[in-house]
C-alpha cells in the first residue's frame, strides 16, 4: 500500500503483571478512518496512546510512511503531525476558545508578549474551516456546550497540521444529533487527507464512519477487517471471544400492580414538564430520548435531588410531598447514575463501606456498628453479584467500570430496593459486564422489582424494555409497550418529528 | 447562536460581578462620612491608598495563587520577614540598597521553594505553606531576638513621603506592579499556564508541560510581590517587624474572594483584588476615624468582611443559576 | 491475607506510625530526662489540649472541610467561662454555658459552609475573626486570674500519680474514635469526604452530616477552652491563638488527607503526640522557643511530603496493575 502513513510493528507495552500490548501490528492510511475495538482492557487505549508518544513501548517499532520513528512524549508526536482528540476534554475553563486553541504556542507580538488579536484571527480560521464559526472566540470555553468544546478540541489538534488525527471514544458524551455533525466534520477531515484513528466501543457508529476496524482482546490483535466485510454479532464475537446467541434476554414476566406514578409531574427549571408515567411491580420501563431530553432530570427529580416544581409523585400509592433522597430511598426507591466515578461510589472506599452505604443504618438502627456483621453482608453480596475484587476491602477505584456498576448495584439490592432507577447503566462498560448486567436486570424484575431505565443507546431500550417512554424537550411524547414501535419510529419522536405532539 | 447568548450572559455576569463589594464599600463610606466629618476630606482618600499598598501587593501574589486552587499561608510571614532581612542586613553594615535587593532576592527564593514543594512534592499547598509560615516566622525571631529592630536612614522617610503629580510614590510602585502583575497573567505564557493550573491540570500535562516549572514561578512571582510590600511597609515603620505580616494572607485571601476570583475552579482576576483590598482598608481605615474604640474593633471588621463575603457569593448564586443545577 | 489487608489499609497513618516511633527513640537516647516517667506525664498533659482540639477537628477535615476557627472558639469559650465564674454560676452550668457555646460556633460555621456554601477555609477563618473579636470585647482587653477551686481542678488535678487531664482527654479520644468509626454518623462523614455527589445520592444525610462534624468541632473546642482556663487559672483573650494552626498540623500530620474521606482518629493521636514529643524535647534541650516553630514547619512539610509519597506510590501499583482502564 503505497498511501500508508503510519505503521506499528510488532508493539509490546507491558504493565507489571500485564502485557497490556502484545506484538500488536497495525497500520493507518491517509484518508481513512480506522476504529480500534475491544472490551475495556483489550488495549485499545494503550495502542492509541503509543502512537500519540504518551506511553513508550518495550519492544516493536513504529514508521511514518518508511521512517522509524521513536516518540518521547506527547509533544515529539504532535511535532510529526500526530494529535489527539482525548476523551477527557483538556480544554481550561477560564480561558477563551483562542488560548486554548493555542495554548502554551500563542503568538508573540515584538515586545515578546502574547498577540491576542492575532490569536483570535488564527483560532477564527480553525474553526471556520470545521463550519463552527458560531463559536465565539473570545468566550471562555466553560460557557460552552460539550459539543462545541468538542469542536474546539478538534479545532486545537488540527493547529497541529496533523497527518494523523486519534479520537478517543469522541461521542461519550454526545446527543445523537451532535455525532452526526461531529460525523459530518470527521468525514471531512478524511476527506482532506488525513488519516484517523478512531477509538470507540460503540457497534452502531461503525458502519457510519468507519473504513477498516482493527479488533484488540487482552493486548494481541484479533483481525484488521473492512467496514462492510463484518456484520455486528462477528465484531461482538471477535471482542469478547465467545459465542453470544442473545445480547438482550428477557424472561416471561407479569406485572402486578402499579408501584411509581407522576401525574404532571415538572421541575423548577422548566427541564421536565407535567410527565405522566407508570412504573408497575416487575416491569421495565425504558425512557428513551436525545442527551438534553430532560431524562436525567426527570430521575433526579423522582428521586428528590432536585425539587418539584409542579404536579404529584406517587410511590406505592403514597403522595411524595417535599422529596428528598433520604425521604425517597425510605420507600425503597435506589438510583443507578449515570456518572458512576462521580456520583455512584466513594471510589477511594473499600468495596465494603460502598457497598453498605445506603443499608448500614437499616442492618444497625441502634447507635453501634459491628465491623463483623457487615464483612458477612458485604461477602454475601460480592458472591452474589460476582465482583471481581480479590477482597472486599479493596479500593473501588481499583475495579474495572463493570465491577464498579455491580458495586453499586450491590448498594442497593442490600438496601432491599425494589423500585430501581438506572440511568444509563452500561455506559463505559465492556461487552460481557454489559451482559451481565441485562441479565441482572432480568432477574430482578423477574423478583418482582421494578425498574425504570434511562439510555440513550436505543437498542438497549428496545432490547430491554416492557414499556417505553419518549421524551422529547422535557415533555413525554409517545409510549409503546414492547414491540409495538421500530427502531425509526422512535428515533423519529426522540428528535420531535414523529408523532402528534411535535414540541419546539 | 446560542454561543452568542451565552456570550452576553456572560458579559452582563462579568459586569455585575464586581457590585457587591462595590455597594458594601460605598455603604461604608455613606456611613463614616455620616461618622466623622474629617472622613470626606481628600487627605483621607489619600491616606487610605498609601494605607492599602502593603496588603494590596500582598493581595495580589495571593490572586495569582488562588487562582491556581492554592493557598499561599507563608505571604505574611514574608513580609515579616523582608522587614527583618533588610534591616538587618543593613544593621550587619551591607549598603542598604544591596540589602534591599537581596531582601527581595530572598523572598523569591522562599515563594520558589514553596512552588517546587507544592509541585513535586505534590502536597497541599496550604500544607506547604502552612509549614513555611512557621519556619519563616523563626528565621524572623531568631534574626530579631523576638523584638524589632532600627536604623535610622533618610530613604525611608524619602519613600513613604515623596509625590510625583501629588500622588505618594507608594502609590505609583503600586500601581506599576499592578501593571507587571496583570502583563505576567494576561499577556504571558506563565499567565495562561496559571489558568491552567486552576482549571485543568491534566491539560497542561498533555501538553508536555511540567507542572514545576510553572509552579516555581508563580510562587516566586508571588514572593517578589510580598517582597515589594516588607520593603515598602519596612520603610513606613522605619523598622523590622518580625510579626507584621501576621495575618496578612487571610486577609488577602478575603480581598481576593470579594474581588470575584473563585477558590475552586480557576476564575477570576487582578483586577477585582483591588476593590477587595479596597473595602478591607477603608474599614479599617473608617472606624478608626470614626473613633469606634479598639475594643470592638477586631469583631467588627471580622463580622463585616464575613458577611460582605457572605453576600458576594449568595449574589453570585443567585445568578450563575445555571451552574448551581449540576449540583 | 485479611490481615496484610488490614494493616494496608491502615497504611495511611503508617508514616506518621514510623514517625512517631523515630522521634521517640531519638529523643530516649540524646535526651536523658525523655524517657522518665515524670517526663512522659509532661508530655501527656502538655499534648492533652492539642489532643481534644484535633480530635474534632478530625471529623470536620475528613468531610474535606477545614475548621481554623479551632483555637479561637476554644480561647472564646475559656473567657466567657471565666467571666461566668466570677459573676458567681454554678460550676456545672458554666460547663454546658460553654459547650453551648461551642456547638453555637460549629452551627454558625456548619451554616457559612453547608448552606451558604463558602470554602470552609475562608468561611471558619471569618469566623475565626469575629469570635476571637468577641473573646477581647468579652474580657475588656483584661485578664481573669483566680477562679475557683472546684473548676481549676479540671485542669490542674490529679487522680492518683496522673493528671485528671489525661484522662478527660483519653475519654474524648475514645468517644470520637466510637463516633467516626462504629457508628452511621461515623460512615456518613467518611461518605461525604471522600465523595459528596455520590453520599448525595446514597441518601446519605449530607446537610445533617456536614452539621454534626462542625458542630463536633465547636464542642472539642469548647473543652478544650474549658481545660486550658483550668489549668492556667486564668483567662485571656487570645490565649487560644496559637492552638488554630497547630491543630490542623497535628490532624494531617497524622494521616488524615484535606481531601477528606481518609484517615482518622488514630493518626490524630499519633500526629498530635508527635508534635508534643518535638516541643517537649526541644525544650529540654534548651532550644531558643523561637527556634520551635522552625522545626514544627519542617516536621509538618516532611510528614506530609512523606504521606503523599507513598499515596501515590500505592496508585502508581494500583494503576499500573490495570493499565488500560478507559
Amino acid at each position: 500500500m503505497d498511501n500508508v502513513i503510519l505503521t506499528t510493528r510488532a508493539i509490546t507495552k507491558e504493565f507489571p503483571g500485564v502485557k497490556a500490548l502484545d506484538s500488536v501490528d497495525f497500520d493507518l492510511r491517509s484518508g481513512e478512518v480506522h476504529i480500534l475495538v475491544g472490551e475495556n482492557g483489550a488495549g485499545k487505549s494503550t495502542l492509541s496512546k503509543v502512537i500519540l508518544g504518551a506511553y513508550i513501548p518495550e519492544g516493536g517499532e513504529i514508521y511514518l510512511g518508511d521512517e522509524k520513528v521513536s516518540f518521547k512524549s506527547t509533544r515529539d508526536a504532535l511535532q510529526r503531525g500526530i494529535a489527539a482528540v482525548y476523551q477527557e476534554f483538556t480544554l481550561i475553563p477560564y480561558l477563551n476558545v483562542a488560548q486554548n486553541i493555542f495554548f502554551n504556542r500563542e503568538p508573540r507580538n515584538k515586545y515578546g508578549l502574547i498577540d491576542h488579536k492575532k490569536m483570535e484571527r488564527d483560532a477564527k480560521k480553525l474553526l471556520e474551516s470545521l463550519n463552527c464559526d458560531y463559536i465565539n472566540v473570545k468566550l471562555p470555553t466553560k460557557f460552552l456546550s460539550v459539543a462545541e468544546q468538542q469542536m474546539v478540541e478538534i479545532a486545537k489538534a488540527l493547529s497541529f497540521n496533523p497527518r494523523i488525527m486519534v479520537f478517543d471514544e469522541p461521542t461519550a458524551t454526545l446527543s445523537e444529533r451532535e455525532v452526526e455533525s461531529l460525523f459530518r466534520r470527521i468525514k471531512k477531515l478524511k476527506e482532506s487527507g488525513i488519516g484517523i484513528i478512531y477509538v470507540s466501543h460503540r457497534m452502531q457508529e461503525f458502519k457510519h464512519i468507519g473504513d477498516r476496524i482493527t479488533v484488540l482482546r487482552d493486548g494481541k490483535k484479533i483481525a484488521t477487517v473492512n467496514i462492510d466485510e463484518v456484520n455486528d454479532m462477528e465484531l461482538v464475537n471477535m471482542m469478547v471471544g465467545r459465542d453470544i446467541s442473545q445480547v438482550y434476554h428477557r424472561s416471561e414476566n407479569h406485572f402486578t400492580g402499579e408501584v411509581l406514578r407522576t401525574e404532571k409531574l415538572s421541575d423548577k427549571k422548566g427541564r421536565v414538564k407535567e410527565v405522566d408515567i407508570t412504573l408497575n411491580k416487575g416491569e421495565i420501563v425504558g425512557i428513551a430520548g436525545l442527551v438534553g431530553a430532560g431524562r436525567t432530570e426527570l430521575a433526579r427529580l423522582i428521586f428528590g435531588i432536585d425539587p418539584i416544581g409542579g404536579g404529584k409523585l406517587f410511590i406505592k400509592g403514597k403522595e411524595i410531598k417535599d422529596n428528598s433522597p433520604v425521604k425517597i430511598v425510605k420507600e425503597g426507591v435506589g438510583m443507578v447514575c449515570e456518572d458512576r466515578k462521580r456520583m455512584g461510589l466513594a471510589l477511594n472506599h473499600s468495596v465494603m463501606w460502598n457497598t453498605v452505604a445506603v443499608s448500614l443504618k437499616s442492618f444497625f438502627p441502634k447507635l453501634l456498628i459491628s465491623h463483623k456483621k457487615i464483612v458477612e453482608i458485604v461477602t454475601d453480596y460480592v458472591k452474589q453479584l460476582r465482583v471481581a475484587t480479590p477482597d472486599i476491602y479493596r479500593a473501588c477505584k481499583n475495579l474495572s467500570g463493570g465491577n464498579q456498576q455491580k458495586v453499586v448495584l450491590a448498594k442497593w439490592l442490600s438496601a432491599n430496593t425494589d423500585i430501581m432507577i438506572f440511568d444509563e447503566p452500561t455506559r463505559g462498560i465492556d461487552v460481557g459486564a454489559k451482559m451481565e448486567i441485562y441479565a441482572m436486570m432480568d432477574k430482578l424484575a423477574t423478583e418482582g422489582k421494578s425498574i425504570l431505565m434511562i439510555s440513550s443507546e436505543l437498542p438497549e431500550v428496545i432490547g430491554m424494555s416492557d414499556r417505553i417512554y419518549i421524551m422529547n424537550n422535557g415533555r413525554i411524547v409517545g409510549e409503546c409497550k414492547r414491540g409495538e414501535l421500530s427502531a425509526d419510529q422512535i428515533g423519529a419522536l426522540m428528535l420531535g418529528v414523529g408523532g402528534d405532539s411535535c414540541a419546539s | 447562536m446560542q454561543a452568542n447568548t451565552r456570550a452576553k450572559s456572560f458579559i452582563t455576569d462579568f459586569v455585575r460581578k464586581i457590585p457587591p463589594v462595590l455597594w458594601i464599600t460605598l455603604l461604608l463610606i455613606t456611613i463614616f462620612s455620616m461618622a466623622s466629618d474629617q472622613y470626606l476630606k481628600f487627605s483621607n482618600f489619600t491616606n487610605i491608598l498609601v494605607q492599602s499598598v502593603p496588603l494590596m501587593l500582598v493581595a495580589f501574589a495571593q490572586t495569582l495563587i488562588v487562582l491556581t486552587q492554592g493557598t499561599d499561608l507563608s505571604l505574611g510571614a514574608q513580609v515579616s520577614f523582608v522587614t527583618v532581612l533588610w534591616i538587618y542586613l543593613t544593621k550587619a553594615g551591607l549598603p542598604i540598597y544591596i540589602a534591599a535587593i537581596i531582601s527581595v532576592v530572598a523572598s523569591m527564593f522562599v515563594g520558589s521553594i514553596n512552588g517546587l514543594i507544592v509541585s513535586k512534592g505534590k502536597i497541599p499547598p496550604f500544607i506547604a505553606t502552612l509549614g513555611m509560615q512557621n519556619i519563616l516566622n523563626s528565621i524572623s525571631m531568631l534574626l530579631t531576638a523576638g523584638a524589632s529592630i532600627y536604623i535610622y536612614h533618610p530613604l525611608f522617610y524619602d519613600v513613604t513621603k515623596a509625590k510625583i503629580i501629588g500622588i505618594p510614590l507608594v502609590v505609583w510602585i503600586t500601581a506599576f506592579m499592578f501593571m507587571v502583575t496583570w502583563v505576567v497573567l494576561y499577556k504571558t505564557k506563565l499567565g495562561a499556564q496559571i489558568f491552567g493550573l486552576g482549571g485543568n491540570q491534566e491539560a497542561l500535562t498533555l501538553a508536555g508541560i511540567n507542572l514545576v516549572k510553572p509552579s516555581i514561578k508563580i510562587y516566586a512571582f508571588a514572593g517578589l510581590l510580598t517582597s515589594v510590600s516588607g520593603l515598602i511597609t519596612t520603610c513606613r515603620l522605619e523598622s523590622g517587624q518580625p510579626v507584621v505580616g501576621a495575618g496578612w494572607e487571610f486577609e488577602a485571601v478575603a480581598a481576593t474572594l470579594l474581588g470575584g476570583t473563585s477558590l475552586r475552579e480557576g476564575k477570576g482576576g487582578i483586577g477585582g483584588t483591588i476593590f477587595g483590598v479596597l473595602l478591607i482598608t477603608i474599614l479599617k481605615n473608617g472606624l478608626n476615624i470614626s473613633g469606634v474604640p479598639s475594643l470592638y474593633q477586631n469583631a467588627i471588621i471580622g463580622l463585616i468582611i464575613l458577611m460582605s463575603i457572605v453576600i458576594d457569593a449568595l449574589a453570585r448564586r443567585m445568578k450563575s443559576y445555571e451552574e448551581g443545577a449540576k449540583l | 491475607m485479611k490481615k496484610y489487608m488490614e494493616t494496608l489499609r491502615r497504611s495511611q497513618s503508617f508514616y506518621s506510625y514510623i514517625g512517631l516511633a523515630l522521634v521517640f527513640i531519638i529523643a530516649s537516647v540524646i535526651v536523658k530526662e525523655f524517657l522518665t516517667f515524670d517526663n512522659i506525664i509532661t508530655v501527656l498533659r502538655q499534648g492533652s489540649i492539642l489532643l481534644i482540639l484535633s480530635t474534632g477537628l478530625t471529623a470536620v477535615i475528613l468531610t474535606g472541610n477545614m475548621d481554623l476557627s479551632v483555637g479561637a472558639s476554644s480561647g472564646l469559650v475559656g473567657c466567657i467561662c471565666a467571666q461566668l465564674l466570677r459573676a458567681g454560676l454554678p460550676i456545672p452550668l458554666v460547663f454546658l454555658i460553654g459547650l453551648l457555646a461551642g456547638a453555637l460556633v460549629g452551627v454558625f460555621n456548619g451554616f457559612l459552609v453547608g448552606i451558604v456554601k463558602l470554602p470552609s477555609f475562608v468561611a471558619t477563618y471569618g469566623t475565626n475573626w469575629v469570635v476571637a473579636g468577641l473573646s477581647i470585647i468579652i474580657m475588656h482587653g483584661d485578664i481573669i486570674y483566680g477562679l475557683p477551686k472546684g473548676f481549676t481542678w479540671f485542669g490542674t488535678g490529679y487522680v492518683g500519680p496522673i493528671p485528671f487531664i489525661i484522662i478527660f482527654a483519653l475519654v474524648i479520644v475514645i468517644i470520637a474514635y466510637i463516633l467516626l468509626q462504629k457508628t452511621t454518623l461515623g460512615r456518613d462523614i467518611y461518605a461525604y469526604g471522600s465523595n459528596k455527589d455520590a453520599a448525595l445520592f446514597s441518601a446519605v444525610p449530607i446537610k445533617k452530616t456536614l452539621f454534626s462534624a462542625f458542630i463536633m468541632s465547636g464542642l472539642t473546642a469548647a473543652i478544650a477552652g474549658m481545660l486550658m482556663t483550668a489549668r492556667l487559672n486564668a483567662a485571656d483573650a487570645t490565649m487560644g491563638d496559637t492552638y488554630g494552626l497547630q491543630t490542623v498540623a497535628a490532624v494531617v500530620v497524622g494521616g488524615t488527607s484535606m481531601l477528606g474521606g481518609e484517615g482518622g482518629i488514630t493518626g490524630t493521636v499519633i500526629g498530635a503526640m508527635l508534635l508534643t514529643i518535638i516541643v517537649n524535647v526541644m525544650n529540654l534541650l534548651g532550644i531558643s522557643s523561637f527556634a520551635q516553630p522552625m522545626v514544627v514547619g519542617f516536621v509538618i512539610v516532611v510528614m506530609v511530603l512523606f504521606d503523599s509519597y507513598s499515596r501515590r506510590k500505592q496508585n502508581t501499583v494500583v494503576r499500573r496493575k490495570q493499565p488500560q482502564t478507559n
